[in-house]
C-alpha cells in the first residue's frame, strides 16, 4: 500500500486495524469497556490524523490541516498529516506526544514519546528530509525519541528516556543506564 | 484482575464528598506553604482563592471529583471529568488512580499518573507514572505505588506495579522500574558523577542532592550495586 494511493477504504482498513489493536488491550487487562472506544482519547487522537492523512493524500490540504488543528486542540498530540503510519497505531496518553515519520505496523507510542527529524541532519531515507524510518511492532516507552534520517527495525522497544539517533537492527532493545539509589541524610 | 477499587481510597474517603473536601483543603494548604513569598502572604480567604483558581488546583479538583464519581460507580461521569482535564489541562490522571491528600503539581501540562500515592506527592512537569502496559484505563494495580511524600522529578518515569517508599524522591530524567526502600534518593548515573565533580570542586551546597551524595560517598557505592 502506498500513500499515493491512499484510498478511504484503505484508510478505514487502518482505522479498523488501530480499534481492533486498542479494544484487544482493553479487553485483556480488565478494562470495563474496551469496545467503547469513539471518545477514548488514544482513539480519537488517531481517528484525527487518520482523517488529516487521507485528505492530504486527496490533495485537501486546508482540510488535513483543519484535523491536525483539531488533533491538537482536543487531544494534545500532535501527528502531522503527510506521515505514512500503518495500521495498529497505539497512542496511550496523547497529550504531549510529536510524530514526524514512515512507520510500518503496530506502533506503539507511550506518554511524551516522539519521532522526528533532529537540526542539522537532513537527508531523505523514505520519510521525508531529515524524518526516521521505523519498521513493525515498534514500541516506544514513555519520554523516548527517534531523531533524525534513521532506521529502525522490526519488533524494537525503546527504553524510557532514551533518544535513539543511529539505525537500530530487528529485535533489539535500546535502554539507558540504570539509575542509582542513594539513601537520603537530609530527613 | 478486576476494576476493583482500592482499600485505600475508602480509608482516606474517598467516596464522601467530606474526603474530596479534605483532600482538597490539604492540597491547596501544600500550595500556601511551597515558598517564603506563600507563607508570608498568610492563610486567608483571599490566599486561599487565589490558590484556588492556579491550574494546578483546578487540575486536581477536576481529578478528585472524577475519582470521587469513579469510586461512587458513576463511571461515565468520571471519565468525562478526566477527559475535560485533559483537555482543559492536558494532565492525564486516570480516574482510577487513587492520590492522597498535599498533593501539588507545579507545572500539570503532561503530566501523566495511573497508580496509587499517599499524601504529599509531588509531581514536577513532565513526570510520568503509568504502568508497563501500553493502554491506561486498566486495573490500578498495574501501575506503580507510591508511599507518603514521594517527589517525581521533571522528565522522570516511574513505571510497572512497582513500589517506592516513604519520602522517596526522584531526580529528574531518571526511569525507574523496581522497588525503590524508604527514604532513598534515584539519581542517573551520569547525573551523580555530575554532582560528585561539583561537590568535590567547590563543596558548594547549591544542587539539592550534593549534600547527601557527599555524605553517602561510600555507602552509596555499594548501595547502588546491591540494587543492580
Amino acid at each position: 500500500m502506498t500513500q499515493d494511493s491512499l484510498t478511504l477504504k484503505q484508510t478505514f482498513a487502518r482505522l479498523r486495524a488501530d480499534r481492533k489493536r486498542l479494544s484487544q488491550f482493553l479487553g485483556s487487562l480488565g478494562s470495563e469497556n474496551p469496545h467503547r472506544l469513539l471518545l477514548h482519547p488514544s482513539f480519537l487522537c488517531v481517528l484525527f490524523y487518520r482523517l488529516a492523512n487521507y485528505f492530504y493524500h486527496r490533495g485537501h490540504r486546508f482540510t488535513a490541516r483543519f484535523f491536525w488543528h483539531l488533533n491538537v486542540i482536543f487531544t494534545g498530540a500532535d501527528i502531522s498529516a503527510p506521515n505514512d503510519l500503518q495500521g495498529g497505531l497505539l497512542i496511550v496518553s496523547p497529550p504531549g506526544t510529536a510524530i514526524m515519520a514512515k512507520a510500518g505496523r503496530n506502533l506503539t507510542i507511550m506518554p511524551c514519546a516522539g519521532l522526528g527529524s533532529e537540526l542539522g541532519r537532513w537527508e531523505d531515507i523514505g520519510a521525508g528530509p531529515g524524518l526516521p524510518v521505523v519498521g513493525d511492532d515498534v514500541t516506544m516507552e514513555p519520554h523516548s525519541g527517534i531523531l533524525g534520517p534513521i532506521r529502525i527495525g522490526n519488533r524494537v522497544r525503546i527504553g524510557a528516556g532514551v533518544a535513539v539517533t543511529v539505525d537500530v537492527p530487528d529485535d533489539a532493545i535500546v535502554e539507558g543506564p540504570k539509575p542509582r539509589i542513594i539513601k537520603r541524610r537530609d530527613i | 484482575m478486576t476494576n476493583a477499587v482500592p482499600e485505600e481510597c475508602f480509608a482516606r474517603g474517598h467516596n464522601k464528598l467530606g474526603g474530596v473536601w479534605s483532600n482538597l483543603s490539604q492540597d491547596v494548604a501544600r500550595y500556601l506553604t511551597k515558598s517564603p513569598a506563600n507563607i508570608a502572604q498568610g492563610d486567608n480567604f483571599k490566599a486561599r482563592l487565589s490558590a484556588f483558581l492556579t491550574p494546578e488546583l483546578l487540575c486536581l479538583l477536576l481529578y478528585r471529583f472524577s475519582h470521587y464519581f469513579y469510586v461512587t460507580r458513576w463511571r461515565r461521569v468520571a471519565a468525562a471529568l478526566a477527559r475535560l482535564n485533559s483537555l482543559v489541562h492536558r494532565v492525564t490522571i486516570t480516574p482510577q488512580s487513587c492520590i492522597g491528600g498535599g498533593c501539588r503539581l507545579p507545572h500539570p501540562a503532561n503530566v501523566t499518573f495511573h497508580g496509587r500515592a499517599g499524601s504529599g506527592l509531588t509531581l514536577y512537569s513532565l513526570a510520568i507514572c503509568c504502568p508497563k502496559e501500553p493502554v491506561l484505563d486498566i486495573p490500578v494495580a498495574m501501575g506503580p505505588n507510591l508511599g507518603e511524600r514521594v517527589t517525581v522529578g521533571a522528565h522522570a518515569v516511574v513505571m510497572g506495579p512497582i513500589h517506592l517508599g516513604d519520602d522517596t524522591k526522584v531526580a529528574f530524567t531518571v526511569w525507574v522500574d523496581h522497588d525503590v526502600p524508604a527514604r532513598s534518593l534515584v539519581v542517573s548515573a551520569a547525573l551523580r558523577q555530575t554532582m560528585r565533580s561539583q561537590v568535590a570542586d567547590a563543596q558548594s551546597s547549591a544542587c539539592p542532592y550534593a549534600t547527601a551524595v557527599c555524605e553517602t560517598n561510600e555507602e552509596t557505592a555499594t548501595f547502588g550495586q546491591k540494587q543492580e
